[in-house]
């Protein structure tokens, strides 16, 4: 019995190692996977706010009021531009099929791009109705979706994150594909899915088709910069330059569907 | 080892985080569009620990150290599996690094104590093994072995710099 206990004691630290390492990596798998964490909500509470607190040094007063009044006016002016886009788009429509977004322009305090699972943190949270799942973009494109949300801030992954997978399409045409990236060069993704016979060409714009709830149709999300076909040859492997350039991104916008409820009660 | 010597260590340890995530948080060099050099100074904490820490103590202590730096990274579990398995590989490595006269329990295993010489191969090691843990289990998948390993190679010269000063200014 004694020799027990002392080999357990002699060996008590590589199973504590293993344990560790064990919940460590249980973690990484989880926090990259699951959508709703307590532990993340409360991380970004408070690295938010030691983040704005450093950027608030970067930014005079004054400029920071003028631009919230004008990412305001923007927000306001792109809410506009995708209703009128969708009313054009529907015209024919025997029945009404207006969506209404709404449009909270916001800031990021920090951004990531060197990892394979880059998120960022914006100034947003619970308190200005910001929701898990809701799209984040730019002035440029589409920038991500949030995946946590605190009282005064929120966490969501960009387009640079290999867990990401968003629905795009080629502009003008109806065929469409699945956007992800990498992990690679955070100047490329990669859109699978088009089927061959799709016209395309170097430079052709790649938007969103609003398929998903997420994001309204026809956000810019990149350009592309190679394509070849798949070993199938059914498919094309479109590589483009994404839109929005990640390491310069700063004032974005988040929208918010506020059909999304109704049509995901649908699918339950 | 006594509650004074416990109390400067976690102050150092706290210093030492601090300068992790409030200056070297957002620091990162692109070398083109693939890789990148970022600097991780927080490994020191564990380098630093004295000799008669017990091994239990020892991973503990790393993986609390990193669930708080990955808090702010939000990058949950990644440094702290890093950290751990450097933790656990500590003892062995100080038991291949022994010098002639040994080790005297109760000190730190730095450049003062043990030679300059010494403490660059051992912090050197210890190093390495993080930043390239640290940078796979990031990845996550061998796809990304070059990545992985430009990464390591660029991160580790620069941190390995920046710990080397940060020993010469704080010798602790």
């Amino acid at each position: 019995m004694t020799s027990v206990f002392g080999l357990a004691q002699r060996y008590i630290h590589v199973i504590l190692f293993v344990v560790l390492e064990i919940i460590c990596l249980s973690l990484v798998v989880n926090y990259n996977q699951s959508q709703n964490q307590i532990i993340t909500n409360s991380a970004s509470q408070l690295s938010g706010k030691i983040r704005s607190q450093t950027s608030r040094i970067n930014n005079l007063l004054d400029l920071e009021k003028e631009n919230e009044t004008l990412s305001e006016q923007n927000a306001a002016l792109i809410r506009e531009i995708i209703q009128l886009s969708d009313r054009i788009k529907n015209q024919d429509a025997p029945v009404d099929l207006d969506f209404d977004y709404a449009i909270t322009p916001a800031k990021v305090l920090s951004q990531n791009i060197h990892s394979s699972r880059n998120r960022m943190i914006i100034n947003k949270g619970a308190i200005d109705s910001v929701r898990v799942d809701l799209g984040v973009i730019s002035y440029d494109g589409v920038v991500g979706i949030i995946r946590s949300v605190s009282k005064n801030y929120s966490s969501a992954m960009s387009l640079l994150n290999i867990d990401l997978k968003i629905s795009a399409t080629l502009k003008g045409q109806d065929y469409f594909g699945t956007v992800s990236w990498s992990g690679q060069s955070y100047k490329a993704l990669n859109l699978d899915g088009i089927p061959n016979h799709a016209d395309i060409a170097i430079g052709d714009s790649i938007v969103t088709n609003g398929y998903s709830t997420i994001f309204p149709a026809g956000i810019m999300v990149g350009m592309v910069k190679d394509w070849s076909l798949e070993k199938s040859g059914e498919f094309f492997k479109i590589e483009l330059t994404p839109s929005v350039s990640f390491s310069k991104v700063n004032d974005v916008m988040i929208i918010d569907n506020l059909s999304f409820d109704e049509i995901n009660s649908l699918d339950e | 080892m006594n509650s004074s010597s416990i109390l400067s260590i976690s102050i150092h340890a706290t210093i030492l985080m601090i300068i992790q995530v409030l200056l070297l948080l957002n620091f990162a060099i692109p070398f083109g569009s693939n890789f990148s050099l970022t600097i991780y100074i927080y490994p020191l904490i564990i380098i630093l620990l004295p000799l008669s820490t017990s091994r239990s103590a020892v991973l503990v202590v790393a993986f609390g150290i990193g669930l708080i730096i990955d808090y702010f990274y939000q990058s949950l579990g990644v440094h702290a599996s890093a950290l751990v398995l450097v933790a656990f590989l500590r003892p062995y490595l100080l038991a291949l690094l022994e010098p002639r006269g040994g080790y005297r329990a109760d000190n730190t295993p730095n450049s003062s104590n043990y030679g300059l010489s010494w403490f660059l191969s051992y912090s050197a090691i210890m190093l390495f093994i993080h930043l390239l843990t640290y940078f796979s289990i990031d990845s996550f998948s061998l796809l990304f072995i070059v990545k992985i390993i430009v990464n390591t190679i660029i991160s580790f010269i620069a941190s390995y710099l920046i710990i080397c000063l940060y020993q010469l200014i704080v010798r602790l």
